[in-house]
């Protein structure tokens, strides 16, 4: 607990780039309902629950092409 | 040169539209981070995990350049080639430079405005990168300082110029996403594999990519990078002056 609050304040920023990113994503998930594979849910799921990771998988293989 | 600045603006517009930059800052920015930031404190957090867990030595601020190069030359940039691999693909499945082309943009224009965006948008990617590196490195590890940290950095700015021109004739010459990463994974696969070979191995530009830390901990000096990096320079100019003539002749 000790080693997680000495790290926690060089961490933020990873937590606000990861906030930034996961909104973003599920806004686009949201807003354009395309996928290249998979559907909503899984899309979902994965922009939530991998952090960071998770809604650049979806921006870079997930993502459809705009119509 | 109006329809060049015209087509800068609209490939700016289209990559901030599509997510490519931000999703290539948000990567580049994470391994920036991660990397001083790993490096510090990954022995820390086994033995408070596994009290018993047998401790490794002391890690030093050099480490934390070891896991950025690691981290940026490999995974950074496969991630940029990726994003950009369908930076032309996408043009000519959907059809949208024929019109442009046909009124009167020189095609030229298209790859060098193609070329210079995708360009810029690297350097501010990888200089922020480097400077959280740098930056947290200098703030975990006060009292450390190390030679030719901006030097080192400078050789794999380089490289990724390197990459984006082979990147720019394997989206020239094929259709398809997918077959243009692929080209430039080969490319670079021959580039490195080249390297290994003794006599030409000083020259090859594979040494910018994989070298840097042995500059930092003064293994190497500055003059072996020297030739390298012209080498490299010169193949990139090549490469887009290659793409350009490939461009020229292909049909839309």
């Amino acid at each position: 607990m000790d080693t997680l609050l000495r790290i926690l304040p060089v961490l933020i920023p990873i937590l606000v780039m990861d906030i930034v990113l996961a909104v973003a994503a599920v806004i686009h998930i949201l807003r354009h309902p395309h996928y290249r594979f998979g559907n909503k849910g899984v899309w979902l799921a994965i922009a939530i629950v991998f952090l960071l990771f998770g809604p650049i998988i979806y921006f870079v293989f997930g993502k459809g092409e705009e119509a | 040169m109006s329809g060049y600045i015209a087509f800068v603006k609209k490939e700016f517009t289209e990559n901030m539209k599509n997510y490519r930059f931000l999703i290539m800052f948000a990567v580049f920015l994470i391994f920036g981070i991660t990397s001083a930031f790993l490096a510090k404190f990954t022995p820390e957090i086994l033995s408070a995990l596994a009290a018993d867990m047998e401790m490794s030595p002391e890690p030093v601020a050099l480490d934390a350049w070891k896991q950025f190069y690691k981290n940026i030359s490999g995974v950074g940039f496969s991630a940029f080639i990726i994003l950009y691999g369908s930076c032309l693909s996408g043009e000519y499945s959907k059809g949208t430079l024929v019109l442009m082309v046909t009124k009167g943009l020189s095609r030229k224009a298209v790859i060098l405005a193609k070329y210079t965006i995708a360009a810029i948008l690297m350097t501010i990617s990888y200089w922020v990168s480097y400077a959280a590196t740098y930056g947290y490195t200098a703030f975990l590890w006060q009292d450390a300082s190390l030679p030719n940290v901006a030097l080192a950095a400078l050789a794999l700015w380089i490289a990724g110029f390197l990459y984006l021109s082979i990147l720019m004739i394997g989206c020239v010459i094929f259709r398809q996403t997918f077959t243009s990463i692929l080209f430039t994974g080969g490319i670079v696969a021959v580039i490195s594999l080249l390297g290994i070979i003794e006599p030409i191995a000083k020259f090859s530009p594979f040494i910018l990519t994989t070298k840097n830390i042995d500059l930092i901990s003064g293994e190497i000096t500055l003059s072996d990078f020297m030739i390298p990096a012209v080498v490299s320079i010169v193949i990139s100019i090549l490469g887009l002056l290659l793409a350009i003539r490939l461009f020229n002749k292909k049909q839309l």
